[in-house]
């Protein structure tokens, strides 16, 4: 029989980028106390942007990951640009939309196989599981592979890439420098629609969500790069309109920053794009995830594991399309001062709705910058998920129920460092 | 720090830092037996694993020998293997003749790699040759200049570098931004003379 008063702790939380720890209290069978604590230092970036000039951005922020550094790129690009009100070339914005699907493939698939997986099939880690199962470990590194050379082909290398600035890039690659990685993306989309059947197999717990969700919307595709902010419940809104709708607050348990939409929790990520947007794949994406046995929504956040595979299929048959489609540019930016004093920008990081706010000062350096990224925003939604997984729970064993608690919170691919930042886990039991 | 590089590249999807750290606080100290069977703390264990979990990384590894002499890596390879040392020593050095012991610049990697130089032949502001090399001349092989990633190389010339950013268009702030960015360390915290402007 569960006691009726627990206390748990995780002293390290594995498989999660960056260091936290949760506290739990469960007294007479109820939940007392869950804190997701962030205690990570905070980095100060937004400081130190201050006093620097406006093309900065998109090198400094790309430093705050070193998994998603594209979304902080373009959400710095796309701010910056609409201060500059620079129009940027569609070949331009066509390959900085490549650029991100590289990334939503390396970062999906490092998750996906390296961090999420072991959790369904009952294992500590990747090692095991390559013990278990060559064949897909081998795989998860084939396709993560492929997104990298998407990043080291367009970015110049693919952690940090070099090769992004305001108003486009550097220097445009040729066409014939491209095709090698068509060929390496034609192998991946085997890969990743094996992907979605081997994660789709796995057991998963009944759990519904009823988190608002929010998401980016673009009429023409699913949104990556840039797009009109929607929500479940109705909202819809630019970046310029972002602060007045999502408010930060600090906690005393967390160096991150909690974020309220209009006053409620909400969730960013997987599920809310798929949720908002699935109708917007097609091809071999909506015919696996179909496949898979998602419907036109899904709020399971143990699914997020299928959720994410289907979204590799997307990046993988997006990239393809771009390729072929590619032509180079005359120029490889539009270049252009500030010109309001203020730009916002939004973009979708593999976690979630990613949003940069500057403020310009006559000279053109920066006077203020606000980064809000997509873990901080899930923060509440992660905490009233633990809630629900720990109250009334009847395990027996605190380790069975300090493993559930892990695991809700991996559900959530969380970015500790990007928001500064994650865990070990602490359950007094009263 | 935190920046999730280390998880990115681990094979297995861990962080190596959370593991060894748990491993440190969890272990006694590396204790190998000397000849004369008595246990001694080994110099050459920084990180205090012991025998068990010393033969758990090395049951992953593949084994390797170098001969008395050979180099085992040299500075701009790619620094993709990592090397649990089993016996001998290791010793890092740099040597350039006429210079004497010294980290090589960026600017040689972009010779190599035959790239053409941003900023004689474009003007564009490039620290490739105050910078520590490491990168294979990332940046010029983009068309844009070297931000230094890697910081200052030894003893650095920013008096000379100073003077052609002025060529280049840069005013006193926007050299002293770029001499100061978010890296290894800032350029001229040595106290290396940047040189006043002409």
């Amino acid at each position: 029989m569960a006691p009726r008063n627990r206390e748990l702790t995780v002293r390290a939380l594995a498989r999660v980028e960056g260091e936290g720890r949760v506290d739990v209290t469960v007294r007479e069978g109820r939940a007392e106390r869950v804190e997701l604590n962030i205690y990570e230092p905070p980095r100060f970036f937004e400081s130190f942007l201050r006093g620097r000039h406006f093309l900065e951005p998109p090198d400094i922020t790309s430093r705050i990951c070193g998994i998603c550094p594209v979304a902080y790129q373009v959400s710095a690009c796309n701010a910056i640009e609409q201060a500059c009100e620079l129009e940027l070339d569609d070949a331009v914005r066509d390959l900085r939309r490549l650029l991100y699907c590289g990334e939503w493939i390396a970062s999906h698939v490092l998750h996906i196989y390296f961090l999420h997986a072991p959790d369904f099939l009952g294992l500590p880690d990747s090692i095991a599981l390559a013990r278990r199962d060559r064949e897909a470990v081998e795989r998860g590194l084939s396709l993560k592979k492929a997104g990298n050379a998407i990043l080291d082909v367009i970015g110049g290398r693919p952690i940090h890439p070099v090769n992004v600035r305001i108003g486009g890039f550097h220097r445009m690659p040729t066409t014939a420098e491209l095709i090698p990685l068509s060929d390496e993306l034609c192998t991946a989309l085997d890969h990743a629609v094996a992907t979605v059947r081997w994660v789709s197999s796995f057991d998963f717990p009944d759990v519904e969500l009823d988190h608002d969700l929010l998401a980016l919307h673009d009429d023409s595709s699913y949104a990556i790069d840039d797009g009109e902010i929607w929500s479940s419940t109705g909202l819809r809104c630019t970046a310029d309109e972002f602060p007045k709708h999502v408010v930060e607050r600090q906690v005393p348990h967390s160096t991150a920053l909690h974020a309220e939409l209009d006053g409620r929790r909400y969730l960013t990520g997987p599920l809310a794009r798929y949720s908002l947007k699935s109708s917007q794949l097609a091809g071999v994406s909506a015919q696996t995830a179909a496949d898979a046995g998602l419907g036109a929504q899904c709020r399971n956040p143990y699914r997020s594991i299928v959720v994410r595979a289907v979204e590799v299929v997307y990046a993988v048959e997006e990239a393809l399309r771009i390729i072929d489609r590619y032509e180079r540019p005359a120029e490889p930016f539009t270049a252009g001062p500030p010109i309001r004093t203020v730009g916002h920008g939004v973009s979708e990081a593999p976690r979630g709705l990613l949003y940069h706010r500057y403020e310009f000062d006559p000279t053109r350096s920066i006077r203020a910058a606000i980064i809000i990224p997509p873990t901080s925003q899930n923060q509440a939604a992660i905490e009233h998920d633990l809630r629900r997984a720990v109250d009334g729970n009847l395990m027996p064993a605190d380790d069975d129920l300090t493993t559930l608690c892990e695991r809700t919170i991996r559900n959530y691919d969380p970015c500790i460092s990007c928001a500064t930042h994650f865990l070990t886990l602490t359950v007094d039991r009263r | 720090m935190g920046c999730g590089r280390c998880i990115d590249w681990c094979p297995v999807g861990i962080d190596i830092t959370e593991e060894a750290a748990r491993l440190v606080q969890l272990m006694p100290a590396y204790r190998p037996e000397d000849s004369n069977g008595e246990r001694r703390r080994s110099a050459a264990a920084p990180c205090h694993l012991d025998h068990r979990h010393r033969l758990r990384f090395a049951e992953l590894s593949t084994p390797v020998r170098f001969a008395a002499g050979e180099f085992v890596f040299r500075e701009n390879e790619p620094a993709t293997p990592c090397w649990l040392l089993g016996t001998g020593s290791v010793v890092l050095t740099t040597l350039v003749p006429g210079r004497g012991t010294v980290a090589l610049e960026t600017c040689t990697e972009c010779k190599r790699r035959g790239l053409t130089c941003v900023m004689v032949a474009d003007g564009t502001p490039c620290l490739g040759s105050v910078t520590h090399s490491g990168c294979g001349a990332q940046c010029p092989s983009v068309s844009r200049g070297c931000y230094g990633c890697f910081g200052p190389t030894t003893d650095p010339n920013l008096a000379a570098m100073s003077g052609w950013l002025r060529t280049c268009g840069m005013n006193e702030d926007a050299i002293g931004r770029i001499f100061a960015t978010f890296n290894v360390a800032a350029y001229g915290s040595e106290g290396h003379d940047r040189g006043a402007p002409e």
